[in-house]
C-alpha cells in the first residue's frame, strides 16, 4: 500500500502544494500498459490512467482539464482511486483565470486532506517552496545521472531527455511536443547513434514545463499566489489561449541554442499537439519532422526512418 | 395545398412546389424552390428524402439562405457576431442588442456534407495542417478563408476551457491566420463543494456557486466586447427581452419535440427535427424568421397528429438518437431501416431547456452555459439522455460517433455503459462520415440489426 503519494502527470500540478500537505508527489511517467488504448484515444492519457491505477502506486490521482482526454480519463479513474479534477484554465490573460487557478488549488488541498494531507500554513508552504526551488537552481543539466542525484524524484519533475546526449559535434536538435512515456526513450538514443545531439527537450516531460524561479521577495509575502504565477503564468503549452507563451518560448529557445531541426513528437489522436504541427513548421525556420507515438508500439522501424530523414535534411 | 405526409425527393418537390404555386401558396423572402440550392452547390439535396409539407420548405429554404442573409444583413450595417463553441450562450446575448446578428463559424461542420466536399474547405483545412484526424468543424478554417460560407464577423467569440479539443485547436490555429478571437472561459461543470451553494441548472444538472460566478464574470467580459462592437451597452433590461425570446423559441421547440417523439404515428421526420432543433442554437441568424418557422412546423404536426396522418408506419421503431450527425442522409436512412426518432440529444441540450427567469439575466446565462452537456461528466449526460429515453417512450438507443471527435470514442462508449447499465434498451454505436457512400452498407446492417432486436423484443 502506498503512503501518501499523490499520483500526477500534468505540469500545471504543483509538487510543491501536494508536498506542503506532507504528502509525496508522483508526477508519473507511464510505461507500456497491458491493455492497448483503442482507436481514438490517447496513448499517454490511457497508460497515465492504468499506471495510476496499478494497486500499491498511489493513494490519489489527480488529473487536469488541460484536454478532453485527461477530462475524461478522471471520471474512469474515481471508480477505483480517490481522483481529483482540476480545472486549469485555457485562458490565461485575465484576472479571472487566475483567480480561477488558484481557487482550483484550494480545492485541491480539501482533497489533499481527504487522503491525509495536512493544511499546510503560509511558513509551511514558503519553506516548501523555497526547498524545491532550491532544489531546480542548482539542479544541473549536465547529466542524467546528476540530475538523478540533485532532484531525487522528490520535485515532481520528470527527466528531460536532453540530459541524455551531451556529446559535442553532433547535430543540435530539440525535441518538442506532447508528453513522452518510458517506452519512448530510445528515441533519445536512436538520436544520439544516429549522430544528434538533444540540445533542448521541450515536451511536456522536458524542461519547457518546469515552473519559473520563484521571487523571493513575493514568496514572502503571499507564498500561494506566487506558486500560481510560477506555474500557471509562466509554463507554455498547447492547449492555451491564445498560446502565444509556447511560441514565444519556442522561437527563442531554438535562436539561443542554435537548434538545426525539430522533432516534433506527439501522441497519436492528440489534437491540441498535432495542430501545432503545421504552425511550428512554418514559424521556426529549422527543418520539422513529426512523429506521432503510441500508434503501434513495434512501429519503431517506421519512426526512425522519419527521425533519420530530419537529420538527412539538417546534415 | 394540403397533402398526405410523405417523404419525398428532390425532383418531387420540384413538382410539388409548382403545384402549391399554383394554389396561391405565400412565402418567405426567401423562399423558393428547393432545387436552386442544388444548382447553387448544396448537391447533398439530390440524395435526401424531405418531408412534403410548406412549413417543411419554408424551414428547408431559411436554412439553406442563411449565407445570403449574413451578407445582406451585413450590407445593411448590421453588426455580425462569430460566435464559436458555446452553442446557444452567447447569441442570446448578441440578439438583445440592436442591429445585430450573431452566427455560429461552427455551421460548416455540415459544409463538407451538404456540398458534398466540392468546395475547397477541406483542401485549405487540410494545408493549413488540419487534416482529416480531426472532426469536420475544420472546414471552418476553409470557410474563414474563402468568406464565401459567412462575411467576416465584426467580433469573434470563442469558448474555450472544457471543449472539445478539436475546436478549441482549430480556432487557435484560426487565431495563428491573423484573426482576433475573444476568448473566454467555461470552467468543467463539477459537483458543487460541502462549502458551496448547490445552484440546480436548466435541465437538471448541479453546479457549485462558485462556478456560476466564475461564468457570470467571464460573461460580463463578453458583454464588454459586445458593447464596444455595437455601440450599445447590454443592460440586464436588454438581456431579460432577449431571454423572453429565447424562451419563447424553446417553448416552441419542446413542443415540438413532445409531440413528435410521442405520437402513435411520426408526423415530421428526423431530418426536419435535426434541422429545426438546430434553429435554437443561434435562430439561423433571424430570431424572428425563427419563431415564424417554427410555428408554422407546429401547426402542421398538430394538423397531422388530429387525422392520425404521419411520414412513417405505425410500427416503426422508436429510436433516441445521441449526437448530430455529420452526414444527413443518416436520417434518412433510420427511417429506411424501420425508426423514427424518438428523442434526440444533439450536444446542445443547454439551447433546448427554458432559461431560469427568477434570477438576474447575466447568472441565468451563466447557469445556462453550466448546463452544457459536453462540459460536464459523461455520467451526467448519460443521466439526462436515461431520463428523456424514459420521457419519449424510446425503445433503443443510438450514438453516433464523429470522425476524428476528441470525445467521441471515450464518451460514447461511457454513455453506452450506463444506459446498458441501468436500463434493458439496446444501445448501439456507429460512426457516420460526412459523406457515408463507403460505409453505407454496413451502416444499414446495423441500423436494421437494431430496428430488428427491438421488433423481437416486441413480440417476445
Ligand atoms: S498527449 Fe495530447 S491528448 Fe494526450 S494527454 Fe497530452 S494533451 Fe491530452
Ligand atoms: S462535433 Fe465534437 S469534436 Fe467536433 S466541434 Fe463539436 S464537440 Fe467538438
Amino acid at each position: 500500500m502506498a503512503s501518501g503519494i499523490v499520483a500526477y502527470s500534468s505540469p500545471f500540478v504543483p509538487a510543491e502544494w501536494i508536498a506542503a500537505h506532507r504528502l509525496t508527489p508522483l508526477r508519473l511517467t507511464p510505461g507500456p500498459s497491458v491493455v492497448a488504448a483503442g482507436a481514438g484515444i490517447c496513448p499517454f492519457a490511457h497508460d497515465f490512467l492504468q499506471a495510476s491505477q496499478v494497486p500499491g502506486v498511489a493513494d490519489g490521482v489527480i488529473f487536469t482539464t488541460t484536454c478532453d482526454q485527461m477530462r475524461r480519463f478522471a471520471e474512469q479513474a474515481r471508480a477505483s482511486l480517490p481522483t481529483f479534477l482540476m480545472n486549469v484554465p485555457a485562458t490565461w490573460q485575465t484576472t479571472e483565470a487566475v483567480g480561477l487557478y488558484v481557487a482550483e488549488l484550494r480545492r485541491m488541498s480539501e482533497f489533499l486532506i481527504t487522503l491525509g494531507g495536512h493544511a499546510p500554513t503560509a511558513e509551511e508552504l514558503r519553506q516548501t517552496m523555497e526547498a524545491f526551488d532550491k532544489i531546480r537552481r542548482n539542479g544541473s543539466f549536465e547529466s542524467r545521472a546528476q540530475w538523478e542525484k540533485d532532484r531525487g524524484g522528490a520535485a515532481g519533475d520528470t527527466l528531460p531527455m536532453n540530459l541524455a546526449s551531451s556529446e559535442k559535434g553532433f547535430i543540435r536538435i530539440a525535441l518538442v511536443g506532447g508528453p513522452l512515456r518510458k517506452q519512448d526513450a530510445w528515441i533519445a538514443e536512436h538520436l544520439q547513434h544516429a549522430g544528434a545531439t538533444i540540445v533542448l527537450d521541450a515536451t511536456e516531460t522536458g524542461e519547457r514545463t518546469l515552473p519559473a524561479p520563484f521571487d523571493e521577495a513575493r514568496v514572502r509575502t503571499d507564498p500561494l499566489a506566487e506558486l500560481a504565477r510560477a506555474y500557471f503564468l509562466t509554463i507554455p503549452d498547447a492547449f492555451r489561449r491564445p498560446d502565444s507563451l509556447l511560441h514565444d518560448y519556442l522561437s527563442r529557445e531554438v535562436q539561443a541554442r542554435r537548434i538545426r531541426g525539430i522533432l516534433l513528437i506527439r501522441c497519436v489522436w492528440c489534437d491540441q499537439w498535432h495542430a501545432q504541427v503545421a504552425r511550428i513548421k512554418d514559424s521556426l525556420g529549422v527543418p520539422v519532422v513529426e512523429i506521432d507515438l503510441g500508434q503501434d508500439d513495434h512501429d519503431t522501424p517506421r519512426i526512425k526512418t522519419r527521425i533519420d530523414s530530419l537529420l538527412d535534411m539538417v546534415r | 395545398m394540403n397533402e398526405p405526409p410523405a417523404q419525398i425527393s428532390l425532383e418531387q418537390w420540384h413538382h410539388r412546389y409548382t403545384s402549391l404555386r399554383a394554389a396561391g401558396f405565400h412565402e418567405a423572402p426567401y423562399g423558393g424552390p428547393l432545387e436552386r440550392h442544388f444548382t447553387a452547390g448544396d448537391y447533398r439535396l439530390a440524395q435526401l428524402r424531405f418531408d412534403n409539407s410548406a412549413a417543411a420548405l419554408r424551414l428547408w429554404n431559411f436554412l439553406l439562405t442563411e449565407t445570403e442573409r449574413l451578407f445582406a444583413a451585413q450590407r445593411a450595417g448590421k453588426k455580425i457576431i462569430g460566435t464559436m463553441k458555446d452553442l446557444g450562450t452567447v447569441p442570446i446575448m448578441a440578439y438583445a442588442l440592436p442591429d445585430t446578428i450573431a452566427f455560429y463559424p461552427d455551421g460548416t461542420w455540415w459544409i463538407p456534407c451538404i456540398m458534398r466536399q466540392s468546395t475547397r474547405d477541406l483542401a485549405i483545412a487540410d494545408s493549413l495542417g488540419i487534416d482529416e484526424s480531426f472532426c469536420p468543424v475544420r472546414a471552418m478554417l476553409g470557410a474563414f478563408e474563402t468568406h464565401q460560407h459567412f462575411p467576416p464577423p465584426d467580433l469573434l467569440i470563442c469558448s474555450v476551457g472544457a471543449t472539445c479539443d478539436d475546436f478549441s485547436a482549430i480556432a487557435q490555429r484560426l487565431a495563428s491566420r491573423g484573426l482576433a478571437i475573444l476568448w473566454w472561459e467555461i470552467p468543467a461543470r463539477r459537483t458543487p463543494e460541502p462549502t458551496e451553494e448547490a445552484i440546480a441548472l436548466p435541465g437538471g444538472f448541479l453546479a457549485g456557486g462558485r462556478q456560476v460566478d466564475f461564468v457570470q464574470a467571464e460573461l460580463q467580459r463578453v458583454s464588454a466586447a459586445l458593447a464596444k462592437t455595437v455601440g450599445h451597452e447590454v443592460t440586464d433590461a436588454r438581456l431579460a427581452e432577449g431571454i423572453t425570446a429565447a424562451n419563447r423559441i424553446r417553448d416552441m421547440l419542446r413542443q415540438l419535440r413532445n409531440l413528435v417523439f410521442t405520437a402513435p404515428r411520426c408526423p415530421l421526420p428526423a431530418l426536419e427535427m435535426l434541422i429545426a432543433e438546430m434553429l435554437a442554437i443561434h435562430y439561423c441568424s433571424d430570431r424572428q424568421q425563427t419563431q415564424e418557422v417554427l410555428g408554422e412546423l407546429l401547426a402542421e404536426v398538430l394538423r397531422r397528429i388530429a387525422v392520425s396522418a404521419g411520414t412513417l408506419p405505425a410500427d416503426a421503431v422508436r429510436v433516441f438518437w445521441v449526437n448530430p450527425v455529420a452526414d444527413l442522409q443518416a436520417m434518412n436512412l433510420l427511417e429506411e431501416c424501420g425508426g423514427r426518432l424518438c428523442g434526440t440529444e444533439f450536444m446542445f441540450c443547454h439551447a433546448l431547456d427554458p432559461i431560469p427567469t427568477d434570477v438576474a439575466p447575466m447568472e441565468a446565462l451563466a447557469r445556462m452555459a453550466l448546463a452544457d452537456p459536453m462540459i460536464g461528466p459523461s455520467a451526467d449526460r448519460a443521466k439526462r439522455i436515461m431520463h428523456d429515453v424514459r420521457q419519449f417512450g424510446a425503445e433503443a438507443v443510438l450514438i453516433s460517433r464523429i470522425p476524428g471527435a476528441s470525445h467521441c470514442a471515450l464518451e460514447g462508449s461511457a454513455i453506452r455503459a450506463i444506459i446498458q447499465r441501468e436500463s434493458n434498451v439496446p444501445v448501439v454505436e456507429i460512426e457516420v462520415p460526412p459523406l457515408n457512400e463507403g460505409v453505407r452498407a454496413s451502416l444499414r446492417t446495423r441500423l436494421e440489426a437494431l430496428v430488428e432486436t427491438v421488433r423481437r423484443r416486441r413480440t417476445s
